[in-house]
C-alpha cells in the first residue's frame, strides 16, 4: 500500500466509524424522544451544575487535542498536549461518575423511570466511547504519526459534539 | 507483502482476505447444515404432532418428553433456525464470505484496507455463533421468542417461558457481538472499494458484484448500530430492571409485573429499522452475483449497467424508510400505514428494473447452460415469485389478515431465504475453481439444482395456501383447529417435500468436498470471463497480482464485442 492510500484509508475509515456511531445514538435518542410521549410517570431530571463543569472540561480537552494534532503536524514534541488531553478526558469521565453519584443520592437509579434510564444509558454509552478514545490515544502516544493523531482527534472532537447533542436532547 | 508461514497465522488467525472469505463460507456451511437440520425436526412435528419418536427422546430428552416434541421445544427450534439462517448463513456468506474473497481481487487490490480488523471481524462472528449455540445447552434451553425477540415476553426472564432466562440473554449477547463484527466488515468493504481500486478501475468499471457488496455494506454500516442500541436496551430490561419496553399492567404466568412506562412497540421500531435493511443486506449481494453470472454465460454485457447500479442503490436507500410495513398488525395510524405502504410499493420499481434487465441480458445471448447459470436463473425465479407476494403484503388491509400466517412464512422464505441461497449455490459453483483450483462437478451441480428447485417450490407454494386458509405462524400444531383439519394432508406433503429437498443437499456437500480434492483442475480463466479475478492463477497467490499491479482498460462486461479477437475482452486487455 502506498502512503497516500494508507492516509485515505485512515480518513475514510474514521468518517465511516463516526457514521456508524451516529446511527446508534440517533436510534437511541429517537427512542428517548418517542418514549417521552408514552404513558404516565415521566420524571424530569434537572440539570446539575456539575454537568456544566463537565461540559467545559470536555470542550477544553478538545482544545488540548487540537493543540496536540497541530504540534504533531509541525513535527514538534506533542507529548505534553497529549498528556493534557488524556488527563482532561479522564477528568470528564470522573465528572460523569460524579453526576451518576449525585443522581443516585437523590434516588434516581438506572431503573427509576424512563428519563433516568435513558440518561444513564446514553451518557454511559457516550462515556464508553470517550474511554475508547482515551485508550486509542494512549496506544498511539508511544508511536505517534500524524495520520494516527488526525484520526483520533476527529473522533475526539466528534465525542464533544455528540455530548452537546445529548445535552440538547435531555435538557432543551 | 510476505505471507506468514506458521500454520496458525496462515490458516487460522490469517489476515489474508481470501482465507477469511473461505473461513466465512465454511462457518456458513456449518450454519446451513445445522439450521436445515432444525427445520427438518420442525416439519416432523408439524406433519405428525402426536407421533412418538423414542430415538429422538434418547437424543434430546428435554425436547421430546415421552417421545413427542414439546411445543416449547418447537419454538426454541424456530428461534435458533431463524437466527442462525438470517445472521450466520444469509448475512455471512454472500456478503462477508464471497465479498471478502472476491472484492479486493475484482477491484485490483492486494488485500482489504484493514486486514487485522477483517480477521477480528471473522473471529467475533465465530464467537457470536458459539454464544448462540450455547443457548441450546443452558437451563431452559434456547429462547422461544423467534428471531425478532419481541418484548414484553423476551424482556421478562424465565417467568415468561422456558429459554427466556439465560437462553434469551445469550441470544442477545450473540446478536450484539454479531453487530460489532458486521460493522467491522462493512467498514472494511466500504473503505477498500473507495480507496484501493487499481489504476483505470473507475467506479463505473466496477463489476456489479462490487457495487452490490459496496451498497450492502453501506446499508449494514447504518443499520446494525441501531440493532446494537436496541439490544443494549433489551438486555438492560432483562438484567437491570429498566422498563424501556415494558408497559404497566402486564400479567404473565398469573403474576403481576410491576414495571411500567415503556412500550413493546418501541422495540419493534428499533428492530425493524434494522430488520428491513437487513433483508436487503442479504439479497443485494445475490443481485450482484446473479447479474455477473448471467452476463458471463449469456456472453453478453449486462443490459443497462448504469440502471442496474442505480437500482441497487435505490433499493438500499428505500430499505431504510419502509420498516413500518412489518408493524401493520401492531396497530398504527391509518395515515402512517398508508405512507409506509406506498413507500414499500416503490421498492417494486427498481426491483422490476432489475428483473427486466436480467431478462434483457439473456435475450438473444448465446446461453451456456452451466450449473452456475441454472442457479442464477433460479435466483431470478425466486426473486419474481417471492417479490410479487411482497406487493400483496405491502398493503395494510391485506397484511392484517396475512401477517401472522404461513403466507408470510412462504413469502420471506422464497424472497430472502431461497433467492439468497441460490445465489450462494451459483457463486460457489462459479468461483470454486478460483478458490480451490478445481472445478465442482457440473453433473452433480445440475442434479442438485433440479431436485432443489422443484423441492423448495413444492414446500413453499403450498404454504401460501395454508396462509390463505388462515394457518397461523409459530404454532407447533394445527390438528386441534377444526377449520384447519382438512389441510393436514397438505402439511404432510410439505414435510415430505422438505425431507427430500433436505436430503438432496447431501449432493451439494458431497460435491463440495469431493471437488476440493478430486475435482477437474481449473485453468486461470475457465469460464472465459472478463473481470480481474480471472487474470490471476487459480487459486490466487497470497498477494493476488504478483509483482505487477493490474491496469484496467475496459468495462466489466465486454462480451461479444464486434471486431474483438475473442467473445470476451478482459478488463486488463490493452485498449484498441
Amino acid at each position: 500500500m502506498t502512503a497516500e492510500i494508507t492516509a485515505r484509508n485512515y480518513r475514510v475509515g474514521m468518517w465511516l466509524t463516526l457514521a456508524a456511531v451516529s446511527m446508534m445514538f440517533m436510534g437511541l435518542t429517537s427512542a428517548y424522544v418517542v418514549s417521552q410521549g408514552l404513558g404516565p410517570a415521566w420524571q424530569q431530571i434537572h440539570l446539575r451544575p456539575l454537568v456544566w463543569l463537565d461540559t467545559a472540561i470536555l470542550l477544553l480537552s478538545s482544545l488540548a487535542m487540537e493543540q496536540a494534532r497541530r504540534r504533531v503536524k509541525a513535527h514538534a514534541p506533542a507529548l505534553k498536549a497529549v498528556a493534557l488531553t488524556l488527563a482532561l478526558g479522564l477528568l470528564f469521565l470522573a465528572g460523569q461518575s460524579g453526576v451518576f453519584y449525585q443522581l443516585a443520592q437523590e434516588g434516581y437509579y438506572l431503573n427509576t423511570g424512563r428519563q433516568s434510564s435513558f440518561y444513564y444509558v446514553l451518557t454511559g454509552l457516550h462515556g464508553a466511547h470517550v474511554l475508547g478514545g482515551i485508550l486509542a490515544l494512549s496506544c498511539i502516544a508511544a508511536r505517534m504519526t500524524y495520520l494516527r493523531i488526525e484520526a483520533v482527534s476527529r473522533y475526539w472532537h466528534f465525542m464533544g459534539g455528540l455530548w452537546l447533542y445529548l445535552l440538547v436532547v435531555f435538557f432543551a | 507483502m510476505e505471507a506468514h508461514t506458521s500454520f496458525l497465522r496462515r490458516w487460522v488467525f490469517s489476515t489474508d482476505h481470501k482465507v477469511i472469505g473461505i473461513q466465512y463460507i465454511l462457518l456458513g456451511l456449518f450454519s446451513a447444515i445445522f439450521g436445515t437440520g432444525l427445520s427438518m425436526l420442525m416439519r416432523l412435528r408439524l406433519a405428525w404432532p402426536d407421533a412418538h419418536f423414542p430415538l429422538l427422546e434418547k437424543l434430546m430428552p428435554t425436547g421430546f418428553p415421552g417421545g413427542t416434541m414439546s411445543p416449547e421445544f418447537y419454538l426454541a427450534l424456530l428461534t435458533i433456525h431463524g437466527t442462525i439462517m438470517v445472521f450466520f448463513l444469509l448475512t455471512t456468506v454472500p456478503l462477508s464470505g464471497f465479498g471478502n474473497f472476491l472484492l479486493p481481487i475484482q477491484i485490483g487490490a492486494r488485500d482489504m484496507a484493514f486486514p487485522v480488523l477483517n480477521m477480528l471481524s471473522f473471529w467475533t462472528t465465530f464467537v457470536a455463533l458459539l454464544v448462540l449455540l450455547a443457548s441450546l445447552f443452558v437451563e431452559g434451553g434456547a429462547p422461544i421468542s423467534g428471531w425478532t425477540a419481541y418484548p414484553p415476553l423476551s424482556a421478562l426472564g424465565k417467568i415468561a417461558g422456558p429459554g427466556l432466562g439465560t437462553g434469551q440473554t445469550l441470544w442477545l449477547t450473540s446478536i450484539g457481538l454479531f453487530c460489532a463484527a458486521s460493522l467491522l466488515t462493512a467498514l472494511n468493504f466500504l473503505t477498500t472499494t473507495l480507496n484501493m481500486r487499481a489504476e483505470g478501475m473507475s467506479l463505473m468499471r466496477m463489476p456489479l458484484t462490487v457495487w452490490a457488496w459496496f451498497t450492502a455494506s453501506a446499508v449494514a454500516l447504518l443499520a446494525f448500530p441501531v440493532l446494537l442500541g436496541g439490544s443494549i436496551l433489551l438486555l438492560l430490561d432483562r438484567l437491570a430492571g429498566t422498563s424501556f419496553f415494558l408497559p404497566a399492567g402486564i400479567v404473565v404466568s398469573s403474576k403481576i409485573i410491576t414495571r411500567s412506562g415503556g412500550s413493546p412497540i418501541l422495540w419493534q421500531h428499533l428492530f425493524w429499522f434494522f430488520g428491513h435493511p437487513e433483508v436487503y443486506i442479504i439479497i443485494i449481494p445475490g443481485m450482484g452475483i446473479t447479474s455477473h453470472i448471467l452476463s458471463t454465460f449469456a456472453r453478453k454485457p449486462v443490459f443497462a449497467y448504469k440502471a442496474m447500479v442505480l437500482a441497487i442503490f435505490s433499493i438500499g436507500f428505500i430499505g431504510f424508510i419502509v420498516w413500518g410495513h412489518h408493524m401493520f398488525a401492531s396497530g398504527m395510524s391509518p395515515f402512517v400505514g398508508m405512507v409506509f405502504s406506498m413507500l414499500t410499493l416503490t421498492v417494486g420499481v427498481p426491483s422490476a428494473i432489475k428483473v427486466f434487465n436480467w431478462i434483457a441480458t439473456l435475450w438473444g445471448g448465446r446461453i451456456r447452460p452451466t450449473a452456475a447459470m441454472l442457479y442464477s436463473l433460479g435466483f431470478v425465479s425466486f426473486f419474481v415469485s417471492g417479490g410479487v407476494t411482497g406487493l400483496l403484503l405491502a398493503q395494510p388491509a391485506i397484511d392484517v389478515y396475512f401477517h401472522d400466517t404461513y403466507f408470510v412464512v412462504a413469502h420471506f422464505h422464497i424472497i430472502m431465504g431461497l433467492a439468497a441461497v441460490f445465489s450462494i449455490f451459483a457463486a460457489l459453483q462459479f468461483w470454486f475453481p478460483k478458490m480451490f483450483g478445481r472445478h465442482m462437478s457440473e453433473t452433480l451441480g445440475k442434479a442438485h439444482f433440479w431436485i432443489t428447485i422443484v423441492g423448495v417450490y413444492s414446500v413453499f407454494i403450498p404454504m401460501h395456501f395454508l396462509g390463505m386458509a388462515g394457518a397461523p405462524r409459530r404454532y407447533a400444531q394445527f390438528t386441534e383447529f377444526t377449520y384447519l383439519k382438512s389441510l393436514q394432508p397438505l402439511a404432510i406433503q410439505i414435510t415430505w417435500a422438505a425431507f427430500i429437498t433436505g436430503a438432496a443437499q447431501l449432493i451439494l456437500i458431497f460435491n463440495i468436498f469431493r471437488s476440493m480434492f478430486f475435482g477437474r483442475k481449473a485453468t486461470e480463466n475457465p469460464w472465459e470471463a472478463t473481470t480481474l479475478e480471472w487474470v490471476i492463477p487459480s487459486p490466487p497467490p497470497h498477494d493476488n497480482f504478483g509483482a505487477v499491479d493490474p491496469v484496467v482498460h475496459h468495462g466489466p462486461y465486454e462480451y461479444s464485442v464486434p471486431g474483438a479477437p475473442t467473445d470476451f475482452t478482459m478488463q486488463t486487455a490493452p485498449p484498441q
